[in-house]
């Protein structure tokens, strides 16, 4: 998620959501509330969405009633799985250090 | 707050303001804390995508932007906590908040010599100096009278028995207090946000430009 700045944790729990499928923000905020106890802002979410789908990890679907559902696109999946990877070498490392300390 | 979607650059909302105006729709109704929040975040997300959309925008000049407006933000914050505390939570009926005015002021000329100083370090032009301190000036001045604004309108019971008020509304020649005060806070908040950018274009150039001179690294001595 580089690149993202201060918006890098939104667009990971962005992206995690669409992996389970297309949302419009309504049901991001509302999956992501379920999914890591976060409540994204509308000005939070909308800057992320903007960035995502900028750099192609989303994208946006027909628009329904005023909502626009996103969905995760391939290349998006895979910048989700990496990261992913990543954050579980440096979890699994550091859950380790810690109970050797303990 | 579906007001503050207008603060979004025109290009943003070609794309976006219909989508995140039914998102707000589809969050109502919430509780006072939750909109104020949300009118918070919406404000840093307006300011984030004019510092995000526009790529002609150097990026010496954004970083010291951003340093701006996150400096006008904190005192602004803090600014609003004591505008509320002075005024609603231990009001006063008597003029003696001369003292906490005047280190008031002198908290906001330092921010905005600091924001000089933090600009220094990520730009080297003199205009992004006073542009962060434009911006953080005029964010301060925009954002303590539009909590004077707020404060006063909604506790007017509380801020109409301060002296100063009463003196103001005999002197005025109107006959209602929200008259008197809203008038005074919308000449108020044109001066205060223009002279407190100006202050801040100003202090920043000088404090910024100091700093970096002060920063620069001695010359070596040449042999000769």
């Amino acid at each position: 998620m580089e690149g993202l700045g201060r918006f890098g944790d939104p667009a990971v729990l962005i992206l995690t959501s669409l992996a389970g499928g297309p949302k419009h923000g309504y049901a991001l905020i509302k999956d992501i509330e379920q999914l890591a106890g976060t409540t994204l802002g509308p000005g939070t979410l909308y800057a992320a969405i903007g960035r995502l789908e900028q750099r192609g990890l989303i994208e946006a679907l027909a628009e329904q009633d005023r909502r626009r559902p996103y969905r995760i696109t391939a290349l998006g999946a895979d910048a989700l799985r990496s990261y992913l990877q990543h954050a579980r070498t440096v979890t699994t490392a550091g859950l380790r250090r810690l109970k050797a300390l303990a | 707050m579906k007001g503050l979607v207008k603060l979004y650059p025109l290009r943003w909302r070609q794309r976006y303001e219909g989508e995140l105006r039914r998102l707000l729709d589809d969050l109502q109704p919430m509780p006072w804390y939750t909109r104020m929040t949300t009118a918070v975040d919406l404000l840093r997300g307006a300011i984030d995508a004019h510092l995000s959309m526009e790529p002609t925008v150097n990026p010496q000049t954004r970083a010291a932007l951003r340093r701006g407006t996150t400096v006008g933000l904190i005192v602004s914050a803090v600014l609003a906590a004591e505008i509320v505390l002075s005024n609603v939570v231990f009001p006063s009926t008597d003029d003696n908040d001369g003292l906490s005015v005047l280190v008031s002021y002198l908290g906001i000329f330092v921010a905005l010599c600091y924001t000089g100083v933090l600009a220094a370090k990520v730009t080297t032009r003199l205009r992004d100096l006073a542009l962060a301190g434009a911006v953080a000036g005029a964010l301060i001045g925009l954002l303590a009278i539009g909590t004077f604004i707020v404060v006063d309108n909604v506790f007017i019971d509380i801020v109409s028995q301060q002296q100063s008020k009463i003196d103001g509304l005999a002197n005025s020649g109107m006959t209602s207090m929200r008259d008197y005060i809203n008038a005074s806070l919308r000449g108020a908040l044109i001066a205060m946000t223009l002279f407190l950018a100006a202050a801040g274009a100003g202090l920043a150039t000088v404090f910024g430009t100091a700093a970096r001179h002060a920063t620069r690294e001695p010359k070596r001595p040449t042999i000769n």
